[in-house]
């Protein structure tokens, strides 16, 4: 018996994790399907209220980026909001900036943008016959290429930068790429120097200054050019918002095309799937864009709606009949969501019982730790634990109330319930009107209702019959208990990971037989009998 | 870190996965876990435990409650599958009138309860509210217990027992359980009831600990607890022996209460036994339970573990 329970053990540990490297090694499959969630939600935003004298200023000047189509992304839709504050006419303004309402300055109110992007990366050098060709106008070649208004001091320096990086032969492109090598190698990144002044001369300058650099140098050559603005995301996993850099840019026009020259990822040509192109022709907005005290930026990624990865499934299926048979992206989105939400669960245990067994914490109840886990995902964790203590304490107020009325169990614990759905919807209005409380998705569900309602009845007792310190220690460890499954739940990669390889739920088994087999001391066991060695 | 297993310190995961789960037969469980079982159990056996005056199994029979009640002067409302001494009320006296309205209860906790607020304790009970697992449970209306005048200088109210834990029918350990101020008349370690290790062979009080630490005078009373000796300590050891021959379950605590007339008397048993009694020792569990194992095959007749629990322990 003792024989096979080890085997089991081993089995249950070890086919997961073959059945993992199997699929990676040997089939050259890929372990989640690969830029699962390249859509973003970026939110842009202006409010006066907390702005110091110097950008008052500014204040009259604001104006929003406006995401735009481009080749390397498309944008599903965008939202403006309040309506009101913004010239009406300015939305669809084609030189792509928002610009608030002279009414609004005054009300100070909140102005925000939101757009859904979808990044693909576009490189504009490989020859592209979706890439049409334009013209410009005489005008619009005059004002691309002017360099009029420069002192002739900075303009004579220019020249002379110029000259000595390249030869007058070289041809257009050719000359582009020494700049851009120039600067990638040669400049020093300083985040507040901005002018071309300075980048001339101390060879140094923000992402704005090295833009305007190559614009001007490309100039010197008529080459027509701008600054264009957008945003990189820098990856994180598994965090639902992210850092990212804003950019600015310099485009050139050759052949027909404006070609992104970026310093800032030591990109030539291309713009790479995380980056978010804002704005083109920048230079008049540009000191606005910049200012995060007047244009606020929030980048977040849209995972769920792009799940399931058509290509992926594709690819499965010509290249591996068999497990593209067994794998869950054969179910509806719905469905799929469905397992993704519950996939982590089996580990959520593995938790529990290594911190009931291994550390020795107590909690309500077996599985309510998770259970209230699932209720945060549910929700979102402000939302969660606020709604969560409201109703503990006025759930512990009726009961103490109701136990002097003598009301039988039943009716009170239906009371209990009626008031944890006031509350719930109490709390939903509040959410939906504060925004401070956001909830996951917008959605609710029914299940956390019947959660809380049960905790609370069980919460009480114990809070009348074991006295406070004892409640607080168990509501303390059932609080860490399912707070520790919360973050292992909202790990994304990890959901990505069993989504894509289901078998790896076998090894929740194996570790769960692992832990049960565990027979030592648990960690609090070493304070609780510590006062055995003191005295004799 | 100290070394537990150096002192022998059985811990919980080896208390259930080594003792409860392969020496505790499951079948066994209702015999103790259910008050009423154990009370009929022992009743039927013959060995002392409280009177059981009146018992209540579902909501009709409260219809005639009332008269059964009459001619009691002081008992206990108990559910029978309550655990740690949640759910019971005590009651001192009882003033019983013709007049249902008119019949008061005066309770431990100097209160006076009227005759609705009784029965709504007893349907609290009947729905499930105490026991183990919110299950529907039963009432028992049993005679109170009597304080041995030993104790008069170690409580300051409710009743001490004395908890032995047996392994195999041989006792391995016990200690002598004394409710407090701040533990609110109950006997539970964690709710700061004092815990004090006796020594086996003599009914001696070794050491008392509460809340985890080691104390050398009751916190209430001051009394003293070196030299002191629990009376009536061999009959308390067979009374407890006896009663594990009744049920088939290996790793087994007793709870003893001494009454001043009529010696020991069992309250009740438990097939999960705590590990408290382990620090109120200063003694692990571990060298005498491998102690018993290798020594029960000759260990047939009572006397013969009494004795071996009383040279050893």
């Amino acid at each position: 018996m003792r024989q096979f329970k080890n085997f089991l053990i081993f089995a249950c540990i070890l086919f997961p994790l073959l059945a993992l490297i199997y699929k990676y090694y040997f089939l050259n499959m890929s372990l989640v399907p690969k830029s699962v969630s390249n859509m973003w939600k970026i939110e842009i935003s202006t409010r006066t209220d907390n702005l110091n004298l110097i950008d008052l200023e500014k204040v009259k000047k604001i104006k929003l980026p406006k995401p735009l189509t481009t080749l390397s992304q498309k944008v599903l839709n965008t939202k403006i909001q309040p309506g009101k504050a913004i010239e009406p006419s300015t939305s669809e303004s084609p030189d792509g900036v928002v610009t608030p309402n002279k009414s609004w300055i005054k009300t100070k109110e909140k102005i925000q943008l939101t757009s859904k992007v979808k990044l693909n990366g576009f490189d504009y050098i490989i020859p592209n016959p979706e890439v049409k060709k334009i013209k410009l106008s005489k005008t619009d070649f005059q004002k691309y290429t002017s360099l009029e208004d420069l002192e002739e001091s900075v303009k004579q320096d220019l020249i002379q930068v110029a000259s000595s990086l390249v030869f007058e032969n070289d041809g257009a492109m050719k000359k582009l790429e020494k700049f851009f090598f120039y600067v990638s190698d040669e400049f020093i990144f300083e985040s507040k120097v901005d002018s071309l002044e300075d980048a001339i001369t101390i060879k140094s300058g923000s992402y704005l200054g090295q833009a305007r650099f190559i614009s001007a140098l490309a100039r010197v050559y008529k080459i027509p050019s701008r600054i264009s603005f957008g945003v990189q995301i820098l990856k994180q996993f598994g965090k639902k918002t992210h850092k990212y850099n804003r950019v600015f840019y310099s485009e050139v026009f050759i052949e027909g095309k404006w070609i992104p020259i970026n310093t800032h990822d030591k990109k030539f040509g291309l713009i790479s799937d995380n980056f978010i192109v804002l704005h083109q022709d920048s230079e008049d907005f540009a000191d606005i864009f910049e200012n995060r005290a007047l244009v606020s930026i929030y980048v977040e990624p849209l995972i769920y709606e792009n799940l399931k990865s058509d290509f992926y499934v594709d690819q499965l299926k010509s290249q591996h009949p068999f497990w593209s048979a067994v794998s869950l992206h054969k179910f509806s989105l719905s469905i799929q969501s469905i397992f993704f939400g519950i996939l982590l669960i089996p580990f959520g245990t593995v938790i529990l019982s290594f911190m009931r067994i291994m550390v020795g914490i107590n909690t309500f109840g077996i599985f309510t730790p998770i259970l209230l886990s699932l209720f945060f995902l549910e929700t979102s964790l402000v939302f969660g634990l606020l709604f969560f203590f409201v109703v503990v304490a006025i759930g512990l107020m009726q009961r103490m109330l109701l136990d002097k009325f003598y009301i039988l169990a039943v009716p009170r614990l239906s009371i209990l319930l009626t008031i944890v759905i006031l509350l719930y919807i109490g709390f939903a209005i509040l959410a939906e009107n504060s925004g401070f409380l956001s909830v996951n998705n917008g959605t609710l569900n029914y299940f956390p209702i019947v959660i809380i309602t049960v905790f609370i009845e069980r919460f009480s007792i114990y809070f009348i019959e074991e006295g406070a310190y004892n409640t607080i220690k168990t509501t303390l460890g059932t609080f860490s208990v399912s707070l520790l499954c919360y973050l292992l739940l909202s790990v994304v990669w990890l959901k990505e990971l069993i989504f894509n390889n289901p078998e790896l739920i076998v090894l929740a088994i194996g570790v769960n037989l692992l832990i049960g087999n565990y027979k030592g001391y648990r960690l609090l066991e070493y304070l609780r009998f510590h006062q055995i060695a003191d005295e004799a | 870190m100290i070394d537990l297993k150096s002192f022998g310190i059985l811990g919980n995961n080896n208390r259930i996965a080594s003792y409860i789960l392969p020496h505790n037969k499951r079948s066994s469980y209702p015999y103790v876990d259910d008050k009423l079982k154990t009370a009929k159990l022992l009743e039927s056996s013959g060995l002392q435990s409280p009177k059981l005056y009146s018992k209540i199994e579902k909501m009709s029979d409260t219809k005639n409650l009332h008269e059964r009640l009459k001619g009691l002067n002081d008992f206990v409302i108990k559910p029978a599958r309550g655990s740690m001494g949640n759910g019971i009320t005590i009651v001192n006296e009882l003033k019983w009138n013709q007049k249902e309205s008119e019949t008061h209860f005066l309770t431990s906790n100097k209160k006076s309860m009227d005759y609705s607020a009784f029965i709504y304790q007893v349907s609290s009970i009947l729905s499930g509210l105490y026991s183990l697992n919110g299950q529907p449970d039963r009432v028992l209306i049993q005679q109170k217990l009597k304080v041995h005048p030993f104790f008069n200088d170690l409580i300051y109210k409710g009743v001490p027992d004395v908890r032995i834990i047996l392994f195999k029918g041989v006792p391995v350990m016990a200690m002598l359980r004394l409710p407090t101020l701040i533990s609110r008349g109950k006997g539970n370690l964690h709710q700061g009831a004092v815990g004090c290790g006796v020594e086996l062979s003599s009914g001696k009080i070794t050491k008392a600990i509460q809340r985890n630490r080691f104390i050398k005078k009751h916190p209430d009373t001051d009394q003293d607890f070196k030299g002191l000796k629990i009376p009536y300590w061999e009959e308390s050891l067979r009374l407890a022996v006896n009663s594990a021959e009744l049920v088939d379950i290996g790793y087994l605590g007793v709870d003893i209460v001494i009454q001043p007339d009529s010696g020991p008397i069992i309250l009740e048993m438990n097939a999960r036994p705590g590990l408290s009694i382990q620090l109120a020792n200063q003694s692990g569990l571990l060298p005498r339970l491998e102690l018993v194992e290798s020594k029960v095959d000759e260990l047939k007749s009572i006397d013969s573990k009494i004795n071996f629990s009383v040279e050893n322990f």
